[in-house]
């Protein structure tokens, strides 16, 4: 497909096209950090970039709805639970012992690359691509925005009450032995 | 946009709770951890002030913040039960949590939060409003099981969390299906597009939408086969949060179970009526059976509450008036009769020795008389003895069964009370024929807060057995507002 531009939008175009490039990077540099990082920590955080990277690609495809679902959903939900996973569990003790050769980890990361590279590669060719009937309109996440803020106020505004709930609750479970001075029906 | 001011009138007795929540909160953060019995007074009064404006908001009748919820007859007895419930909850936890040191202002708030979900699950007329108020309740609630922070307390509120984070997705999924089978999630909606589309009724995404609405609502009110928490965790959490959970999420997942399928779905009730058919005599039939073979009452109470569960459901199966005047009968005289049991537990019981194994209660005849003849009583309206609140309630409930002809129901269910009546009764044949033993431990852990609470149970009970007229007709007022 071809795109004509106005001169003066030119300027941002360019901007889009650096800021696409910077998604695609993210997107891998994320992707290796997360498989190859020793630390766990680390390895999440990759994944986390990557995500971000994925959730921008989105946006470029036209999908805003589908990117703030990715960003809430898997970088905001699924990371979170990924990290208090890691804080919570103990890392073993041998586990920066015997890191994989550095041979070995291109090769099966090559391998399970060109894998998927082929079998997503044949799906898309072989799909009878057809133009889509109408474009999407640009007003998904308007609309939901403009019903959270008139028909279902209530249920937005009740939200917080779920949240207010929930900090009280975690707070009185993870603070510890306050004033029970002697902690024998306690001690968990 | 449809908001107006005086839609707030409609949630003043929740802006109360919620406002008493946060006061208590703010009250022991300002007195430095020192010891504050005045969370239990504050929350009182926060209470009354919520029951005098649920009195005020109860003649409004109508729907507010754009069909959100409702504030008629209906929702103002469920949540004059609640408030009942949650009252009572706090004048018998006073000398339990100072006696097991834990008298911490955020029981109180928790409480409260819980409560204040309850009550919008009562009035909730949108499956959006009925799941956050439903989580609001279960959040709190989880809390409340870990509240003491023994091993078994941890284990049950860790169980609990678990299973029900689990059913709220399936509660979700369902609303989501609902959703996209009908274009809407105001209940009043849902029964519009059920009666002007042909063919929804059995279309396959509108049915399993509504299956799993059912799962999720039996894990709320511990229906078998989605019962397998319940023993464990009221068990294992304090046992003033068991009397609790036992009796005002029953209350509220019942209110917005009836609701949500007298209102929204009667067009498919002939295959959801079927299905909870098995569900109740299934639950009935297993929690009474199951109790039979407990020696600890506090899991004996939790199988009995799943009995109860059982019974409550055939009022949703029926689904009429008189089957809801019957529920809402059944649920207030079930608050009354668990946690004034669970209070002479409670009374019986000893710091970090919860003292609950059968052999705990022999010859507690003779030396504690009148906590013994409390006891009896709510153990006989439990059966479902008459003169009793219990007997009443199974009565409506039953008698609006037939009425509906659902001739094996009422008569697998009257088998099952005749049934239960062997462990209930086990408790008094331990109390009044049993020699005590040399070792048992002196003295009640008794006060001046969980006796009120006791002998206001007890009367309840006694006068709903004996007059029940005025709160029939209270319940019926209210059905008739829908």
């Amino acid at each position: 497909m071809d795109f004509t531009f106005a001169t003066e939008q030119k300027f941002l175009v360019l901007i889009a096209d650096i800021a696409f490039v910077g998604f695609i990077v993210a997107t891998l540099f994320g992707g290796i950090v997360a498989v190859g990082a020793r630390q766990l920590i680390h390895a999440v955080l990759g994944l986390i970039m990557s995500l971000m990277g994925v959730a921008g690609l989105y946006v470029y495809l036209g999908n805003h709805f589908i990117a703030a679902m990715q960003i809430l959903i898997y970088v905001g939900a699924v990371s979170i639970s990924m990290v208090f996973a890691v804080m919570l569990a103990r890392p073993p003790e041998d586990a920066k012992a015997k890191p994989l050769m550095f041979a070995t980890k291109i090769g099966s990361g090559a391998v399970i690359a060109l894998f998927a590279a082929f079998v997503v590669g044949r799906a898309v060719i072989a799909h009878p691509w057809v133009k889509a009937a109408t474009v999407v309109k640009e007003g998904t996440i308007r609309q939901i925005g403009e019903n959270l803020l008139t028909t279902n106020v209530f249920v937005f505004e009740l939200i917080s009450l779920v949240l207010l709930v929930a900090i009280t609750g975690s707070v009185i479970i993870a603070k510890r032995g306050r004033d029970n001075t002697d902690q024998q029906g306690g001690g968990v | 946009m449809d908001f107006q001011l005086a839609d707030l009138k409609l949630i003043a007795p929740h802006i109360a709770l919620l406002g008493t929540a946060l006061l208590v909160l703010m009250v022991e953060v300002f007195g430095h951890g020192r010891r504050r019995p005045e969370a239990t007074w504050i929350s009182l009064l926060g209470i009354g002030i919520a029951a005098a404006a649920t009195g005020m908001s109860c003649h409004e009748n109508r729907l507010g913040f754009s069909g959100m919820l409702a504030a008629d007859g209906y929702s103002a007895f469920c949540n004059m039960i609640i408030l009942i419930v949650g009252a009572l909850t706090i004048l018998v936890s006073s000398n339990y949590l100072k006696d097991e040191r834990h008298e911490h202002g955020e029981y109180h708030a928790l409480i409260l939060l819980s409560m204040t979900g309850m009550m919008f699950m009562a009035s909730a007329t949108h499956l959006l409003l009925m799941f956050l108020a439903l989580e609001t309740m279960s959040i709190a609630i989880y809390a409340l099981a870990g509240f003491f922070r023994t091993k078994e307390g941890v284990e049950s509120c860790f169980k609990y969390f678990l299973l029900g984070a689990f059913s709220s997705a399936f509660m979700l999924y369902g609303i989501a299906l609902i959703y996209g089978a009908t274009g809407t999630t105001q209940i009043h909606g849902i029964m519009e597009q059920f009666t002007q589309i042909k063919g929804l009724a059995s279309s396959p995404m509108a049915l399993s939408g509504i299956a799993l609405l059912i799962v999720g609502f039996a894990f709320k009110v511990a229906a078998f086969p989605f019962h397998g928490w319940t023993p464990d965790v009221y068990q294992g959490a304090p046992t003033s949060v068991t009397a609790f959970m036992a009796t005002g999420v029953k209350a509220a997942a019942f209110a917005a179970f009836f609701r949500i399928f007298f209102v929204a779905f009667p067009a498919t009730s002939p295959v959801w009526s079927q299905a909870l058919w098995l569900l109740a005599v299934a639950t009935m039939t297993m929690g009474n059976f199951a109790a039979l073979a407990q020696r600890d009452v506090k899991r004996m109470l939790a199988y009995s509450s799943i009995a109860h569960a059982g019974y409550l459901l055939v009022g949703v199966v029926t689904a009429t008036a008189a089957a809801g005047t019957g529920m809402l009968f059944y649920l207030l005289s079930y608050a009354f009769m668990n946690i004034g049991a669970f209070a002479c537990v409670i009374m019986l019981g000893r710091r970090g020795a919860d003292s609950t194994n059968l052999d705990d209660y022999a010859g507690v005849g003779f030396k504690y008389p009148l906590l013994a003849a409390a006891l009896t009583l709510f153990m006989f309206s439990m059966a479902g003895i008459p003169p009793t609140a219990g007997f009443i309630g199974k009565f409506l409930i039953f008698k609006a069964a037939i009425g509906k002809e659902f001739y094996w129901l009422a008569v697998i269910g009257v088998l099952n009370s005749a049934a239960s009546v062997y462990f209930y009764l086990r408790v008094i044949v331990y109390m009044y024929f049993r020699e005590r033993p040399e070792a048992a431990p002196e003295g009640l852990r008794s006060g001046p807060a969980i006796t009120v609470a006791t002998v206001v149970a007890a009367a309840a009970v006694l006068i709903l057995g004996l007059a029940p007229g005025f709160v029939v007709r209270m319940a019926e007022a209210a059905m008739s507002t829908f």
